[in-house]
């Protein structure tokens, strides 16, 4: 029988967008429902369901090519089927990784859930896999259609996502699949029949096939709302909050940065209040939190009546910068008082900075605001509660990463608050592998050439017991200093209270008067000094006493000459955040896991660095699951004919697999930063990969008839030079672009990755196409090691990275493209 | 025939694994004495950190005497004599016994003692100190988890122990001075109001940390003159830090 070519792309390219689209939202649902990083894990395993399709492609290569029309609607429709189904199954499964340390029951329900979510990956991996082993001589517009699928598939997920919540998107996805089938189905031929599908399967089967992709298609809109809604773990902070009488949600907003809930309790006041003082004795303004997916993002002050600045911000460890200028101005003698400071606020949808710099009576503010639903929320719903603070003349308002206005902007300011590492809270769920780029070495420094003569940058945090989260930013900050000459010894200060520390980084060194105040004002909130250029151990434990002033003689040894001993010898790792390693969280060390995990029913659980022992286990799960998936086709074969060649094959496929993800995750990483808005620059970037790709893909075939003789080789050595070459083209980008308006930059950035994505596009279906002149039953099998290896680089791009930088990343893959060019199948 | 005959053998069976109410008893006890010896021999482990290498004897002889399996829901019964913390509902946890075993000595409860306790939970806290004190007020704020506490500890005839709903954040002034103050309820920051209720010489003690990993216990002492100090009591063996020390 005779297909229509076009018509079949088409399908399969919707097939791959929707599946592509299913994975971006799954993630944004696990994140709401769980956290993060369980979410990585969750998903990153569920994506074996293309390595699996691989399997059974093998296993039934010839009963599905037999009935290829009617196998390919069959999985097109069941993936739209299973899509929604599965995710609500999986949200029955009363999973809660908060407790995988007590109850081993825990990890049967994460199985379960991975076997559930693997189901749609493997119906839409096994039709795209029998479209490419089906046309495998023209595999290269098979794979242009998936790699372009894809690329609209991330786009229209995250546009749907700031327009619906996630649940409708399941909807759309799961309408993709049945349209995807109903689309395969019609493409024969009808002015070209020949015998085949209809022949293998009857027409009963076929009117079944089309049945159920239309039913596909028809229950995307009528799944119960309540079904795919996401459920929020019990521990996540809304649900304990919603728990309490008499609190409601009175705004929500959802958008691909995360769903955001306003929490008013009217009955029971929230009374957040980070760190503050034990001398405060008064009353905390009524307050509602915002909450991004179930946590707490901003805590918003009520507006006093009298127009009067809440009491207690001045009692929270967050107002030393502003103490510390207003001290110094009162010290000037007579006359009319001094202007008050120019301040940036970085993150200024969290509300403290912002709430301490009216308090203080800045003369101007630049409110850095990333997420534009957040500031939406403070201009809509909270605007009157809150006394209308973006409506004050000497606000400022940027919609933009805070890392992109540090390299943008060309004022300076007095102070320049960071947000908080971390973010606001650390209960042990804290994101150890979530990657930030302001508080590097390289945004610290940024920041101290953007700050006054006598300016300050301050960056709080939560406190850890034994300290790490203090250290790492103070080795960033010594690193930043030294940027500048300057010497950190005499240019930085710190104190605690019993749950925050702030670090304050200043131009110019902290005189005996600077030290005055500091002293004072730690007094007076019977805060802590952690560290001030010539303190004594004596004064580091006043008030929040520990057993050893560990904060204090940290900081000492690192500010100090043994500062790379006292890294290296440190039970955490302390080593400097940098735009390599841009993990502030990441304190693990294989060191110490034996002695944490014996120790893990008297407190060690909560030093284990769950984030990142989730990534291992992601990769050491995935390379078990990959053994079978691998491993259990390739006896299958064996067992029918010998399988020469497999191993070559094997080899080239799998180098593939991962060389190309860690191409493309390293340099996504790259441009994001250079971009500075987070998630339309990872959406165009992505989808610009993966489309030029496609296009590569595409014209892979027209470059074998140009050069017949060694095209693998070839494309391989020119991605080698390419990868090596922006690598050094990017840092220059960043240093000369980062000024530039958005217009510019992302073509810039399309343009840096443009003809390293379309070579990186060739090697799969020119090895295909390789395949399947000498072992055409080797295909399908190695679609499924591709698949797999795609998992596994996800996973190891970011433990290289943690590790050794993105840099190696890019090296690594490097190496892999130059393993594939010399065994090519 | 047959039927009934095997409902009966079901039934019987059924007896038979529950148990008579001595027997079982007696089961719970012995599981209870094995759970004191974990917990001896964990705060062996930490001593360095705690500070000492033994709790009082009264703590453990009242860890010994509350009934935890009445405090744990019943699907979780078969666990209640393990050193874990367990789930109650609403994202609330009973605090593993090693970890309720250094709050309660931290507060070095005296038999004349008043203690308040913010954040009832399932009640097995304040089932401990009501123990060791004379009396212990305690205040939740979830209706549905302060309900069934309240009639939990009354079943089991606590009645040193008076229950409330409500706000903790104001404390119970009605009761006030409080010789110690136990706040088991996330805390944002220290409560004014509960500082102002405790006692010159009194203890605060507040568990920092997430539902089923407490990261350190911060000890509030407020001293005569009425100023106060905190500490930090990390529970886990985790020296020396640097390869130096």
């Amino acid at each position: 029988m005779r297909l229509r070519p076009a018509r079949l792309s088409l399908a399969v390219g919707l097939l791959s967008g929707a599946a592509l689209a299913y994975q971006i939202l799954l993630m944004r649902l696990f994140s709401i429902v769980q956290w993060h990083h369980f979410a990585y894990m969750v998903i990153s395993l569920a994506l074996l369901g293309y390595g699996a399709s691989g399997a059974l492609l093998t296993l039934f290569r010839r009963q599905l090519l037999d009935r290829f029309r009617t196998a390919f609607a069959l999985f097109a429709a069941l993936f739209g089927l299973l899509g929604p189904a599965c995710f609500c199954l999986a949200q029955r499964m009363r999973l809660n990784p908060l407790e995988m340390i007590w109850e081993p029951r825990q990890l049967g329900a994460i199985g379960a859930v991975y076997l559930l979510l693997a189901l749609p990956f493997l119906c839409a991996g096994t039709a795209i896999g029998l479209a490419l082993a089906r046309f495998e001589r023209s595999a290269h517009r098979i794979y242009r259609a998936d790699l372009v699928g894809a690329a609209l598939g991330a786009m229209g997920a995250i546009g749907a996502l700031y327009l619906w919540p996630p649940a409708t998107g399941l909807r759309m996805v799961g309408a993709a699949g049945g349209l995807a089938a109903i689309l395969g189905w019609t493409a024969r031929d009808r002015r070209r029949p020949g015998a085949g599908d209809e022949a293998a399967t009857g027409p009963r089967a076929g009117r079944a096939t089309a049945a159920l992709a239309s039913g596909a298609v028809l229950l995307a809109v009528l799944w119960p709302a309540g079904w795919l809604e996401p459920r929020m773990s019990e521990y996540k902070a809304l649900s304990k909050v919603l728990a309490v009488p008499g609190t409601e949600v009175v705004a929500e907003r959802s958008s691909p940065l995360g769903a955001l809930a306003v929490v008013a309790s009217p009955r029971i006041p929230f009374r957040m209040a980070p760190g503050l003082s034990l001398a405060f004795s008064g009353e905390l303004p009524e307050q509602r939190l915002i909450l991004r997916d179930g946590e707490v993002a901003a805590v918003v002050d009520g507006a006093d009546p009298g127009g009067a600045p809440p009491g207690y911000l001045r009692y929270l460890p967050a107002a030393l910068p502003f103490e510390l200028f207003e001290r110094a101005g009162s010290r000037s003698g007579p006359g009319p008082p001094l202007p008050g400071p120019r301040v940036a606020v970085l993150g200024a949808g969290s509300g403290t900075g912002l709430a301490l710099a009216l308090a203080y009576g800045a003369a101007e503010i630049h409110a850095v605001e990333v997420d534009p639903r957040l500031l939406e929320l403070w201009t809509g719903e909270l605007a009157a509660f809150a006394a209308r603070p973006y409506d004050d003349p000497r606000l400022r308002r940027h919609a933009i990463d805070p890392r992109g206005f540090l390299g943008s902007t060309r004022r300076s300011f007095d102070l320049i608050l960071m947000p908080p590492v971390g973010g606001g809270t650390a209960t042990g769920t804290a994101d150890s592998m979530g990657e930030s780029y302001v508080h590097t070495v390289e945004a610290l420094a940024l920041a101290i050439g953007r700050s006054s003569d006598h300016g300050l940058v301050a960056i709080e945090g939560e406190i850890t017991a034994p300290p790490r989260v203090s250290l790492k930013l103070v080795a960033a900050a010594a690193a930043a200093l030294e940027r500048w000459d300057l010497d950190p010894r005499r240019h930085l200060a710190a104190i605690r209270s019993w749950s925050r520390f702030v670090v304050v980084i200043k131009r110019s060194a902290f005189d005996p008067r600077d030290v005055a105040s500091l002293r004072a004002f730690c007094r007076e909130r019977e805060f802590d000094l952690a560290y001030y250029p010539g303190m004594a151990a004596a004064e580091a434990n006043r008030f929040h006493l520990l057993d050893e002033p560990e904060l204090f003689r940290g900081i000492a040894a690192l500010l100090g000459p043994s500062r790379a001993e006292f890294i290296r010898g440190y039970k955490f790792d302390i080593r400097p955040t940098t735009d390599d390693r841009p993990y502030p969280l990441h304190f693990f060390r294989w060191r110490t896991l034996g002695e944490l995990v014996r120790l893990r029913m008297t407190g060690g659980a909560a030093l284990l660095d769950w984030g990142y022992l989730v990534v291992v286990a992601t990769l050491l799960q995935a390379a078990l699951a990959g053994l079978v998936l691998i491993l259990l086709p390739l006896w299958w074969l064996r067992r029918r004919s010998p399988a020469a060649g497999a191993g070559r094959a094997g080899l080239y496929f799998l180098c593939l697999g991962l060389a190309f993800l860690l191409l493309e995750i390293a340099f996504i990483q790259r441009l994001t930063l250079f971009l500075a808005h987070p998630l339309l620059a990872a959406g165009v970037v992505l989808a610009g990969f993966l489309l030029f790709a496609g296009l590569g893909s595409g014209a892979s075939r027209r470059l074998e008839e140009l050069w017949p003789r060694a095209p693998i080789p070839s494309v391989a050595a020119a991605i080698v030079a390419l990868a090596l070459a922006e690598l050094g083209l990017l840092g220059w980008l960043f240093e000369r672009g980062s000024a530039w308006p958005l217009a510019l930059k992302l073509p810039a950035a399309l343009g840096a990755i443009a003809p390293l994505a379309f070579l990186l596009g060739m090697p799969f279906p020119l090895g295909l196409r390789r395949l399947a002149a000498s072992r055409g039953d080797l295909v399908p099998w190695a679609w499924g090691v591709n698949g797999w290896a795609s998992v596994l680089a996800a996973v190891l791009a970011t433990l290289l990275a943690v590790h050794f930088g993105f840099t190696a990343v890019v090296l690594s893959a490097c190496a892999l493209y130059l393993v594939a060019a010399a065994t090519p199948p | 025939m047959r039927c009934s005959a095997a409902v009966a053998g079901l039934l019987l069976g059924l007896g038979l694994l529950s148990g008579s109410g001595p027997a079982r008893a007696q089961d719970w006890q012995r599981q209870r004495s094995r759970l004191l010896e974990i917990v001896r021999a964990d705060v062996l482990e930490t001593q360095r950190q705690l500070g000492k290498d033994r709790l009082a004897d009264r703590v453990f002889d009242a860890l010994g005497r509350v009934p935890r399996h009445e405090f744990v829901p019943p699907e979780y019964r078969a666990y209640s004599y393990q050193n874990r913390p367990l789930a109650i509902g609403y994202g609330q946890t009973i605090s593993q016994p090693y970890i309720v075993a250094i709050m309660t000595d931290l507060l070095e409860p005296e038999a004349d003692d008043v203690v308040l306790e913010v954040g009832t939970g399932s009640g097995y806290q304040a089932a401990v100190l009501a123990e060791l004190v004379r009396t212990v007020y305690t205040i939740e704020i979830i209706p549905e988890l302060g309900a069934e506490a309240r009639a939990r500890l009354e079943r089991l005839g606590y009645d040193n122990v008076a229950p409330r709903i409500g706000d903790g954040y104001y404390g119970w002034p009605e009761h006030a001075p409080f010789d110690s103050v136990i706040v088991t309820a996330a805390a944002g920051h220290v409560p004014p109001p509960l500082v102002e209720q405790l006692r010159p010489g009194g203890r605060m003690v507040i568990p920092v940390g997430s539902p089923f990993s407490v990261q350190h216990l911060m000890v509030l002492t407020k001293h005569a003159d009425g100023s106060v100090t905190s500490r930090q009591v990390l529970p886990v063996a985790f020296v020396p830090l640097t390869g130096r020390r």
